[in-house]
């Protein structure tokens, strides 16, 4: 039996019932993600005059290149409470706004070995604390939903994961951001910033397009940059601590499961299954880098992946490969930070953060630091807090309570 | 291994010379390039594994994935790329693809999942709902012969599978394919069904419908 998690949640509004009284102020967002999806999104609904520039198309960062699995936040609930209730949250928000593109269907943790089996009661218990639904079910149920799984299996606890395409995901943001108004523009490169006396006063990039150089003036500016926050820090003379970590994803031919598995154990390499239509991905790998334009996967990842997934399912490693690539999460190190008290009290218990970088001297500017897929839109709401605080607006976040339009919506009306 | 890309129209074409292993993508190919001495090369991508369906390119005349398409299974180390026909051209690769989705009817984007033949302990009723194969990568609309109003192999195979799954929908789904831009400007060519990086066949779902309408 599948739990019916959407019959959990009341339906969404459509976005055409959004009304939205404009603010008069102007915000400019860099980068064409996940995050700046959100953002954009947030900040339109709450009035604001919002211009989003990206330097090649959108998502094609790292927020595509996701494996698109919808954490339920038990993966992190070994390790934190807080950023698991966050997730759970966020992801039954998420199923409620964009259920077009994600498949809630659940997911399992199996443990493939005694010992993994014996970690089983910490793992419902730190799920339990997280306020997620984690339950016990038998081998031979789990095999009856998922037969493919491998014989070794000792024990499985059943947890309200999903999967979404994390191309889509971002696209359906983007097309309720131009819906509303917001000016989405991919292929326009920011290549510097007017700051005079400690104040940001304008975004200056290339239209990659025609060459030109150009410059949008704003009352905000946010960096949404993810693995490139260090990279766009630097233009406005700022050390921000954040540097890409690739992780390395492989995807076989062939759907072998329905439902995202995990090794019932603390996140490694290789833990998670994922299926993609009818593909089955398998993650991840974690190394640093130090330029994200350039991420790609190592010899090694690949055969590191095949072996793992071998494990779930035997014969894994025998089917052919559709892709193996590479994204660049941003990890940053925000031990200097931490005291700083940035964007409310809630921020030391999360796994992202807002900086305002009125703290180094330049107001006006803030940027998003860390954060996962699935919590993009708490981190564009978060933003906008913010963005509206320091504006002395005090318009509510609305973005939970809406329908997103299809990603087709987004290239209604023609080129942005 | 020497590869030379070739990008863009003949008349207005930029040529790079690439060492690189042939395992590696086209699409890895341009990520190298950019990242290193071309930072100035245009083309969409987001997944990099076939899912998201934006990376589409003629590639030595052929529309591809340039995701899923490695060198070495070119047989050639003279490699031309250009733009999707049909889209609105932005420059080196990159398009607008709005014309495409300006033909894509609103339809129901999952369905429920079938494993693959031979699964015999799968138990439908316990059916999960999956993500539709077609990913709207427009390879279909760019390969089709027929120019004008068509609907196209993408939105057609679209209308036919809604129809399938919402009986509902079956009249407008039915009004549209036998409408003025539907399944009558077909011309049978089949590019569609050849090019399909998911091996959907729209050419045979377009003949399924036009047999339906009689």
């Amino acid at each position: 039996m599948e739990a019916p998690y959407r019959a959990l949640n009341a339906l969404p509004l459509p976005l055409a019932e959004c009304k939205v009284r404009k603010q008069g102020f102007s915000v400019c967002i860099i980068g064409g993600g996940g995050t700046g999806a959100a953002l954009a999104y947030d900040l339109a609904q709450r009035g604001l005059d919002v211009t989003l520039l990206e330097k090649g198309e959108l998502t094609s960062g790292t927020t595509g290149r996701h494996h698109g699995q919808l954490h339920c936040g038990a993966r992190y609930a070994w390790a934190d409470r807080n950023i698991a209730r966050e997730c759970y949250e966020e992801s039954l928000t998420l199923s409620r706004i964009a259920s077009g593109c994600i498949e809630y269907s659940g997911g399992f943790f199996v443990a493939l070995s005694e010992a993994e089996a014996a970690l089983q009661d910490r793992f419902r218990n730190c799920c339990f604390e997280a306020g997620i639904p984690a339950t016990a079910l038998s081998v031979e149920t789990l095999l009856s939903i998922e037969p493919r799984i491998s014989a070794k299996v000792r024990a499985a606890v059943r947890v309200p994961d999903g999967s979404f395409d994390a191309y889509r995901l971002a696209m359906m943001f983007f097309a309720a951001a131009r819906n509303l108004g917001a000016r989405v523009l991919p292929w326009q490169e920011v290549v510097g910033f007017d700051i005079s006396a400690g104040r940001m006063k304008a975004v200056l990039y290339r239209n990659l397009l025609t060459g030109r150089e150009e410059r949008i003036e704003a009352d905000f500016v946010v960096g949404a940059t993810g693995a490139w926050t260090g990279k766009l820090g630097m233009l406005a003379g700022l050390l921000v601590p954040v540097s890409p970590a690739p992780g390395t994803m492989l995807a076989v031919q062939g759907r072998l499961v329905d439902h995202v598995i995990s090794r019932l154990r603390p996140p490694s390499d290789g833990d998670i299954l994922v299926p993609q239509r009818g593909l089955t991905i398998i993650g991840t790998t974690e190394r640093r880098a130090e330029n994200p334009d350039w991420i790609h996967p190592e010899p090694e990842d690949a055969e590191l992946l095949k072996a793992a997934g071998e494990e779930f399912i035997p014969g894994f490693s025998a089917l052919p490969v559709r892709a193996v690539w590479a994204a660049a999460r941003p990890l940053s190190n925000m031990a200097g930070y931490a005291a700083r008290g940035d964007a409310g009290g809630r921020s030391l218990s999360r796994d992202f953060s807002v900086l305002d970088h009125e703290n180094e001297g330049i107001s006006g500017f803030a940027s998003i630091v860390g954060g996962k897929a699935t919590v993009l839109r708490a981190m564009g709401e978060q933003a906008a807090d913010l963005v509206c605080a320091k504006l002395g607006s005090n318009v509510a976040c609305r973005t939970g309570d809406y329908a997103l339009p299809s990603w087709r919506r987004f290239f209604d009306g023609g080129r942005p | 291994m020497k590869f030379t890309i070739f990008i863009g129209q003949a008349t207005n074409q930029t040529r790079y010379e690439l060492d690189a292993d042939p395992s590696i993508t086209v699409l890895e190919a341009l990520e190298a390039l950019r990242g290193g001495k071309a930072p100035e090369i245009l083309y969409r991508h987001s997944c990099h594994h076939g899912s998201c369906g934006t990376c589409g390119a003629l590639v030595n005349g052929t529309p591809r994935l340039i995701c899923v398409t490695k060198l070495g299974d070119l047989g050639t180390r003279e490699i031309h790329l250009k733009p999707l026909e049909k889209m609105e051209r932005l420059g080196g690769l990159a398009v607008w693809p709005g014309p495409f989705f300006a033909k894509l009817p609103d339809t129901d984007y999952l369905r429920p999942s079938t494993r693959e033949a031979g699964d015999e302990a799968f138990d439908p009723d316990q059916a999960v709902l999956r993500l539709e194969d077609c990913i709207e990568c427009g390879l279909c609309f760019s390969a089709c012969p027929v120019e004008g109003e068509f609907l196209g192999p993408a939105a057609l195979l679209a209308v036919a599978v809604e129809r399938e799954k919402h009986p509902d929908r079956e009249k407008e789904m039915l009004d549209l394919a036998g409408g003025p831009t539907g399944v009558e400007l077909c011309e049978k060519r089949y590019e569609c069904s050849k090019v399909c990086p998911q091996g959907l066949a729209p050419g045979r779902k377009i003949a399924e419908l036009r047999k339906l309408l009689g």
